[in-house]
């Protein structure tokens, strides 16, 4: 680490938690040297290599891409590969894992109620009468129909949305912000055909009426996502949907 | 979630424990959006008092002064200030909702759906004033 200026040094207020000998989480303080460019993660590393090889997160890519190391930075979900030292000075720096979902060990936190949601909302394509064979082509889009839903799609499942989403800390039942998102992203593709059956899923009680849109998700999404309006608007849709069913014929499933 | 629930994981892998940290009951005072979010929301209290004011006031009407009672000016500036303030943060949230593509190349800028909202507010309030001097 021979780049990156002056060496510094910070404090890092380290949440842990060995479910083999502790009934919840306790701080452990790390003084921590670093360089400008060093961010938490750079930080956790360090401890790991030369303090405490003990200390357990998830992480992988460094560049904000895999949503991998999403952790709670003094009370704020971020992604601590894209969260600088630097702007904690003089610190210290608290790091929690990420709120709302259980914690595992140390900053490891359990995903899988995520990503039983996610298979709920069906974040594919759909087509009514099952995908044509490849002989056939693939289904054309113009750039123009992309850009209807290409923010969603950016989505990097990093979860920092359900960690600063209240109401999910509230009611785990709700499915939450970066699942709606994509499931309005399949709703906005125009080679889909699936919204009637997503609409089951985001429709129903634990779906988007459970959002009071605090807004927080959109905030605090690396990706600019903005699970927020994806929710307000699949809202909008749903009562569209429901007022069309009354003067539509068949209930307007087509 | 009362207290810490320390139980086994959800998903299908076995494991020893997990702990879920309870949300405190005091979790909407911990960040400023949070709070600004229930500010929002608590909004709807003085506009119902103000509501419940004007009602009985009706009621006892010809007979006047509960409006202008002191406790109707308190309650009627608290419902001002709140419905100014709700007032501010819908404009500014539904920009964030509607998308309006006036054609397949153009949709409007939030900003501009924003200025739109505030321009129909004031020009709406300004009618609604004409009427009532």
């Amino acid at each position: 680490m021979a780049l990156g200026g002056e060496l510094r040094k910070i404090t890092m207020r380290v949440s842990r938690y060995r479910p083999e000998r502790e009934e919840g989480p306790t701080f452990q303080e790390y003084e921590v040297p670093f360089r400008d460019d060093w961010v938490v993660l750079d930080g956790l590393n360090w401890i790991k290599d030369n303090v405490d090889g003990g200390v357990t997160f998830r992480w992988s890519c460094r560049m904000g891409v895999c949503g991998s190391c999403g952790m709670t930075v003094n009370g704020v979900p971020r992604l601590t590969c894209a969260t600088f030292l630097r702007d904690y000075m003089p610190g210290p720096v608290v790091v929690e894992p990420m709120a709302n979902f259980p914690v595992i060990r140390d900053l490891v936190v359990d995903v899988d109620d995520f990503m039983e949601k996610l298979k709920r909302v069906q974040p594919w394509i759909v087509r009514k009468e099952g995908e044509k064979p490849v002989s056939e082509g693939e289904y054309r889009q113009s750039p123009k129909q992309l850009e209807h839903f290409k923010q969603f799609s950016a989505c990097i499942n990093c979860l920092l949305c359900y960690a600063a989403c209240p109401v999910y800390g509230l009611d785990p039942e709700f499915i939450g912000p970066a699942a709606i998102a994509l499931a309005h992203r399949y709703n906005m593709d125009s080679r889909d055909e699936g919204r009637a059956a997503r609409l089951k899923t985001i429709g129903s009680n634990a779906g988007v009426w459970k959002c009071t849109f605090v807004g927080e998700c959109s905030e605090v999404c690396p990706k600019h996502v903005d699970p927020a309006a994806a929710i307000q608007r699949s809202k909008v849709a749903a009562v569209n949907d429901w007022a069309l069913s009354f003067i539509l014929p068949r209930g307007g499933e087509t | 979630m009362s207290a810490p629930a320390i139980g086994a994981g959800s998903g299908s892998r076995a494991r020893t424990k997990t702990y879920r940290k309870p949300v405190p009951a005091n979790w909407w005072l911990q960040r400023w959006p949070y709070l600004r979010f229930m500010l929002r929301e608590a909004t709807s209290i003085p506009i119902a008092a103000f509501l419940v004011l004007l009602l009985l006031q009706v009621a006892r009407l010809p007979g006047a002064g509960l409006l202008r009672s002191p406790l109707g000016i308190a309650v009627s500036v608290l419902a001002l200030v709140a419905g100014i303030f709700h007032s501010i943060t819908w404009h500014i949230l539904s920009a964030q909702i509607f998308v309006f593509r006036l054609s397949e190349d153009y949709e409007v800028p939030r900003p501009v759906l924003m200025a739109v909202n505030f321009g129909a507010w004031l020009v709406v309030s300004a009618i609604v004033w004409g009427l009532a001097w």
